[in-house]
């Protein structure tokens, strides 16, 4: 009977060659790992010689390997590019859990990352592929944008309508002016004349009228529709987990925030409209021109052909510019924010001058970039302008020649003349359109990269908001930040309420990791994390991080007061609270020794406070909203020891009704805690109070030894 | 003075080294010590692809450093140039057939050096292309793959164009 296959996973880079393509699958049955290419079986492994398949990632590939049983032997297996990276990680995984268990976990096979239709990878947050959209989708979102003011913005371009309306009586009204009046040396009717005259000005008082009207309602859509923007980016920006977010500078954000939005903002709501009104006027003129002298509207339409060719020799090289300007632009943007966020380094390492060369360097390059568009453009435009100046002669010469002959009148001719206008108009203004669109697509697109980003951490459909009590469990949790690169592994901990725990161990074992995921800043690849017993996947964000207080190593405080920073995180905390958690920070007194308290200016613009001191505001502000689970992150690193004696204690007097985890490498700062826990190559290696641990004589214990043994140096020395 | 341990760079070379396959992995004889299996680190990954080689053991702490694959044998040489380009596995792009952009991602159809045609996706396109000096270009598709340009002023015109937009 044939063995019933468990799972299985392609692979297609050879083992040893390093180019060499090949078309492998490896299954695993109840009794062996079979390695085949093609249909060939390459090797097949027992699996009872097999003690753990292995992972080792390479630069865009994954080595997949097993350690033999017998001897701890390592062998290699196959190789896989990193499309085939996380399947085979997965596979690995999982079957080190088959080995070890005997249970194979779910999900073995998914594929829940490729389009269905092209095998082309999906955006997961909306779960489309973005090769198989629809073209019109873009519109719809675009018409997303406008939807909501689409009142203020066709009004206006109804008005527009009774404007061109008027535009086009105006040359009626003139011909009947000059023909029936001033060419008439028979009439005598100067009441005519007169109200011909009043009839026009009256015409020109209506038009400008509703002109201010027209314009005060496209600026309330364009104001309305460009904060809309804004808001939208920046919550969109906002959900994102950190890692997302932090993959972009500032500079840039804030570029696509103000620049962007303004630029797709002032498209949708004053360029396409007016190119709307332009074409419908354009229609209406070459209508009538058309049906009058068909004749005289062939030589109108002359110059059109060059105007479009013109603009169709010129596109590829303004579209690259105009992105190569956003590019340098947004470069600008980050030098600036770069060189101001780390200006003490750079003052300190005296790199002024080698800075402002940075950003010299940039800002040549957007002024080059900027000088080669406009330079373009006013070649590009008097191009036009000499095809559109031209047709305006040839109309000149065969108007005036049917004048000569006695079959135009010259009424008739300032009639037209203004018509011709009117067709010339809209021919600018298309003149304009590629310029406007390329810059709109630029800004658009970057604005769609940021909307269209995958949020990783969302609230589950029926997320509650849970009233924690403080008990943690934290079950078989496996994570990384990218696939293969395994930081945590099986972490388990239950973590009682109102217990003080200690993260200790070396640097990059995964202290702050497991942190970041009970915070859940990002979510756990394998088992699971619960909070009094409830998923915290199923909590939502927003009840979860307001009941937990954070304070960092690198304290980042708000411009504005000191009072604001403390009660940052509850607003509507009293005086008397914001001064109760300060005097247990151990900041009230230095707050108070300043000239303005606790109104003392503080973040960019503000006061120049110690990092000690602003670590203690920090806290401050994590004890305000008395949060049911503390978590110190290296909290005191920057405080000498006495003054972090004294917060240790006051912390320790109020953690009885708070779960604590603290990460510290000065051992000395858990001394408080009730269980230390040592993190070892992303393991929990070692669990207990300091006197077990040390007892055990283990890392923790090596650890203690280390650093007794740097305070004698320092005493020493 | 006395050379501080901790800094100093321990040179591997003809003289104190030398490697061999086992297992399918790449082992190494130090002085009287032999390594099952280490694991090679290029330094400068896009500056010096064969200078500047770190020499990891297992327990992921260095043993020493190549200064240049080129001071051993021709087979030793060979082995190493195997195992660093198996281990990065990063694909020359030859020409670029085609290139769409929708939606923030962008869809790429290339030949390689080997004359393959692949395709890949990425997202995000600007960020993930990082130039290296001011012709060297290195893409990173969405799964993690590596594509690399080693001469952009190289490209055929039209492979340029496509991607000019990008640089």
């Amino acid at each position: 009977m044939e063995e019933k296959t468990l799972f299985s996973f392609g692979y297609n880079l050879h083992p040893t060659k390093p180019f060499e393509l090949l078309n492998g699958k490896v299954t695993v049955t109840e009794k062996c790992l079979t390695v085949f290419v093609g249909d060939e079986i390459e090797q097949c492994i027992p699996l009872e010689k097999i003690a753990e398949l292995i992972t080792n990632m390479g630069v865009g590939c994954v080595f997949l390997s097993y350690k033999e049983k017998s001897d701890g032997s390592i062998h290699l297996i196959c190789r896989g590019d990193a499309r085939h990276a996380k399947k085979i990680i997965r596979a690995a995984r999982d079957f080190n859990i088959y080995l070890e268990d005997g249970r194979l976990p779910n999900g073995q096979n998914e594929n829940h990352n490729k389009c269905k239709k092209c095998g082309r990878p999906i955006n997961s947050t909306s779960g489309k592929c973005a090769a198989c959209r629809d073209k019109k989708e873009t519109f719809k979102r675009l018409w997303g944008f406008l939807s909501p003011h689409k009142l203020f913005v066709f009004s206006s371009i109804s008005l527009y309508f009774i404007i061109s309306a008027i535009n086009l009586l105006l040359p009626i009204l003139q011909r009947i002016g000059v023909d029936s009046y001033i060419q008439n040396q028979n009439s005598k009717d100067i009441n005519g004349f007169i109200l011909v005259v009043l009839s026009m000005l009256a015409l020109q008082f209506i038009m400008r009228a509703i002109t201010v009207v027209r314009s005060q309602l496209l600026i309330v859509a364009s104001n309305r529709m460009l904060v809309d923007m804004r808001n939208q980016l920046f919550q969109k920006i906002s959900q994102l987990s950190i890692s997302k977010i932090t993959k972009h500078t500032a500079g840039e954000l804030m570029h696509r925030i103000s620049n962007d939005t303004n630029a797709v903002e002032r498209f949708l709501t004053n360029f396409l409209p007016g190119t709307l009104e332009q074409l419908v006027v354009f229609v209406v003129v070459a209508a009538y021109l058309l049906f009058f002298d068909p004749m005289l509207f062939l030589l109108i339409m002359i110059p059109t052909p060059f105007v479009v060719l013109s603009f169709r020799f010129f596109w590829h090289l303004m579209r690259t510019l105009f992105h190569k300007r956003w590019q340098a632009a947004s470069k600008t943007n980050t030098v600036l924010h770069d060189i101001f966020s780390g200006i003490r380094v750079v003052k300190s390492f005296g790199m002024e001058e080698r800075e402002g060369k940075r950003f010299d360097d940039s800002a040549k390059e957007e002024k080059n970039l900027q000088q080669k568009t406009d330079g373009i453009w006013s070649i590009l435009m008097p191009i036009i302008r000499f095809f559109v100046g031209f047709g305006e002669f040839v109309i000149l010469f065969y108007v005036g020649n049917k004048i000569l002959d006695g079959s135009m009148t010259l009424g008739e001719m300032a009639q037209f003349s203004a018509y011709a206008g009117m067709i010339y108009g809209p021919l600018g203004m298309i003149a304009n359109i590629p310029r406007h669109f390329i810059h709109f697509m630029t800004a658009s697109s970057k604005i769609f990269e940021i909307l269209d980003e995958e949020i990783d951490v969302i609230d589950a459909e029926k997320s509650v908001d849970l009233d924690i009590e403080g008990n943690i469990d934290i079950k078989d949790v496996s994570f990384g930040y990218d696939s293969g690169n395994e930081v945590l592994h099986k972490i388990n901990l239950h973590i009682k309420k109102g217990e003080f725990i200690g993260l200790v161990g070396p640097s990059g074992v995964g202290k702050s990791t497991l942190i970041n995921l009970v915070m859940r800043l990002y979510d756990v690849e394998d088992g699971s994390i619960t909070v009094d017993g409830v998923d915290i996947r199923n909590i939502s964000q927003d009840s979860l991080r307001s009941q937990i207080g954070v304070v960092l190593q690198e304290t980042y405080l708000f411009s504005g007061t000191v009072y604001q920073n403390i009660a940052y995180a509850k607003p509507t905390a009293t005086m008397e609270e914001v001064i109760s958690v300060a005097k247990l920070a151990g900041c009230h007194e230095f707050i108070t020794k300043m000239p303005d308290g606790y109104n003392s200016k503080v973040g960019e613009k503000g006061s120049t406070l110690s990092g000690g001191e602003r670590q203690r505001i920090a806290i401050a502000r994590a004890l305000l909203h008395n949060p049911k689970i503390l978590i110190l992150d290296e909290a005191t690193a920057s405080l000498d020891t006495e003054t972090e004696k004294q917060i240790q204690d006051a912390l320790a007097n109020l953690s009885k009704e708070r779960t604590t985890i603290a990460i510290a490498h000065r051992l000395s700062t858990l001394r408080n805690a009730t269980r230390l826990v040592v993190l070892d190559k992303g393991r929990v290696a070692e669990v207990g109070t300091h006197d077990e641990l040390v007892a055990r004589k283990g890392i923790y214990y090596g650890l203690v030894m280390a650093q007794r043994e740097m305070s004698n140096i320092d005493i020493n020395d | 003075m006395e050379e501080n341990q901790a800094t100093k760079i321990i040179p591997l070379n003809s003289e104190n080294a030398s490697f061999f396959v086992k297992n399918g992995f790449l082992g190494m004889k130090y002085k009287e010590q032999e390594f099952s299996r280490v694991f090679l680190h290029r330094i400068f990954p896009f500056e010096k692809e064969w200078e500047y080689i770190s020499v990891m053991g297992e327990d992921l702490q260095e043993i020493g450093i190549i200064k240049d694959i080129d001071c051993f044998s021709e087979s030793i040489k060979e082995l190493l140039t195997q195992e660093l380009q198996r281990k990065y596995y990063v694909q020359k792009v030859e020409k670029i057939v085609q290139l769409k952009e929708r939606y923030g991602f962008s869809y790429w159809n290339i030949i390689t050096a080997e004359n393959r045609q692949v395709n890949f996706t990425m997202q995000d396109t600007f960020r993930n292309i990082l130039r290296v000096g001011e012709d060297k270009a290195v893409l990173m598709d969405v799964d993690g793959n590596r594509f690399v340009i080693e001469s952009i002023s190289a490209l055929d015109r039209k492979s340029y164009k496509k991607i000019e937009l990008y640089l």
